[in-house]
């Protein structure tokens, strides 16, 4: 039986990239985004 | 969307909780017998394609809602889920790809479903590049539900392409009906349903932190634009 492995590895690594990255960033950008409106609601420039 | 804010944080742990057991059955159930460990590519590669098809049918009903109630929340789930079924879209392709290389013995094939589903993504790509096309936002929306609606064509395409035409892709791995479909055995097919349900909720998760990031985008903008006019 041939061995899989390395076609395995690749697509789980990609869905956590493709997946995990896509999420992290929309967080981090979103978070962002609510501190400068909480800010803006403070006043603060 | 303050319904977003609550449902956020349950959505996540449900997501993490079903994908930690999906895919530790994936590596503790038996081999196909003709696949071998090259199966385990379908425990992600088929939840995405529905994933895929799924977050396309919500960008068309946001759409029509958006159109026919002018309706700012509707506008916002559609772009939500245009980048999110992007991300499965590419997801389903890739891993398609990958699987195909040691079984097919190609990357690619022109076969109808792989070609559908090239044409899905690039239909996820043109909504996004159109939006952001058009200067006027409300005018983006409106271009944007628009060719959402008309390439909603697409879907039936790529269910029935593997009934329609004689392809190198192999019939739904999912489907309703005793005859329909490919017959999966119990053990193989546990870690399928559990795993396409993990991916139901990841799906409702993503579009839920990309519609908050999208939404408060909009009310900055807002605000900046009322300031740039108060100033002048």
């Amino acid at each position: 039986m041939n061995d899989y492995t390395p076609y395995v590895a690749a697509v789980y690594v990609l869905a956590i990239a493709i997946f995990g990255g896509y999420t992290f960033r929309w967080r981090a950008s979103w978070k962002k985004l609510q501190k400068q409106l909480d800010d803006h609601e403070q006043g603060i420039p | 969307m303050n319904i977003l804010k609550k449902i956020q944080l349950p959505t996540g742990i449900l997501t993490w909780i079903t994908l930690i057991a999906g895919v530790w059955l994936v590596f503790n159930v038996p081999d196909d017998f003709q696949q071998g460990g090259a199966v385990k590519i379908l425990y992600i590669h088929v939840p995405s394609a529905k994933m895929a098809l799924l977050s396309y049918l919500v960008v068309t009903v946001a759409s029509i809602l958006h159109l026919w109630k002018r309706s700012e929340t509707a506008d916002i789930l559609a772009e939500a889920a245009t980048s999110v079924g992007a991300a499965f879209t590419a997801m389903t392709l890739a891993s398609g790809s990958i699987w195909g290389k040691p079984m097919w013995g190609t990357w690619w094939a022109w076969d109808a479903r792989l070609t559908s589903m090239l044409v899905l993504l690039i239909l996820f790509k043109g909504l996004m590049v159109l939006r952001h096309s058009l200067d006027d936002p409300v005018k983006g929306a409106r271009a944007t539900a628009i060719l959402a609606i008309i390439g909603a064509v697409d879907l039936p395409i790529i269910h029935y392409s593997v009934v329609w035409w004689r392809t190198l892709h192999q019939p739904p791995s999912l489907s309703a009906g005793s005859n329909a479909g490919i017959h999966i055995a119990g053990p193989l097919l546990t870690p399928l349903l559990i795993l396409t349900v993990a991916f139901m909720l990841l799906t409702l998760y993503m579009t839920t932190v990309k519609a908050r990031q999208i939404e408060a985008r909009r009310r900055l903008d807002a605000l900046e634009t009322a300031r740039m006019h108060a100033d002048e």
